[in-house]
């Protein structure tokens, strides 16, 4: 499984949609669409800043690690 | 941004290359029928001649089509892609197929300019493939940039 983003959950927690959550962080509904999914590779630091203070959370509430099944 | 001089240069040569190609594929036989007083290899082995030929033209031509697919990419500036990489595998196969033939010319007729000819393909293939493994390299580079948030 690895690293888990849980956007969705921080989201409802916050009650922003992914519209205002894009406007607010300045990123493309396209690629919060791909962080909400669990399907980006990478993140930047600057990303998961805006992401940290739109969301008034810590970088721990937004990821999460879980080890793959043996 | 507007494509470069030079993009525009090498679109047009990669063009005219494809029609060209198509157009001398199809004269084969009638270039070597003219040709042949000049050359003896034409006048007894006419046929096996245009085979040789004709075939290597229709390599010819699929690398060219090859490189135009490639050139459609460069101009909508995305060219790592993988389409591109199995062009460029394609175009080395094209390449030592025409290497291949060349060489059969060996049973006909031997020249210095033929052993150039296939040195250059067999090269001309190994630089493809290469090529196409560095292009594959770049689009995974590409793919994990492209899932940067």
């Amino acid at each position: 499984m690895g690293i888990i983003i849980n956007l969705d959950v921080m989201m409802a927690r916050r009650k922003k949609s992914l519209t205002d959550l894009s406007a607010e962080v300045d990123l493309t509904l396209a690629n919060l669409s791909i962080l909400k999914n669990n399907k980006a590779k990478a993140i930047r630091f600057t990303t998961l800043d805006a992401l940290c203070r739109a969301l008034d959370c810590q970088p721990g509430d937004l990821l999460e690690y879980v080890p793959d099944e043996p | 941004m507007q494509p470069t001089r030079l993009a525009k240069l090498t679109g047009l040569f990669v063009n005219f290359g494809f029609y060209a190609g198509i157009l001398i594929c199809f004269m084969v036989p009638f270039i070597i029928k003219a040709a042949a007083p000049g050359y003896e290899a034409f006048r007894t082995h006419y046929w096996p001649m245009v085979f040789i030929f004709m075939l290597s033209g229709v390599f010819g031509v699929l690398i060219f089509y090859e490189l135009k697919k490639m050139f459609h990419t460069i101009t909508a500036r995305d060219p790592f892609v993988e389409a591109n990489v199995i062009s460029l595998r394609r175009m080395g196969g094209y390449s030592f197929f025409i290497c291949i033939i060349m060489a059969l010319r060996l049973f006909f007729n031997i020249t210095p300019t033929m052993f150039v000819l296939i040195l250059v393909f067999f090269i001309a293939g190994l630089f493809s493939l290469v090529l196409s493994q560095v292009f594959n390299q770049a689009v995974l580079y590409k793919q994990e940039n492209d899932l940067t948030i």
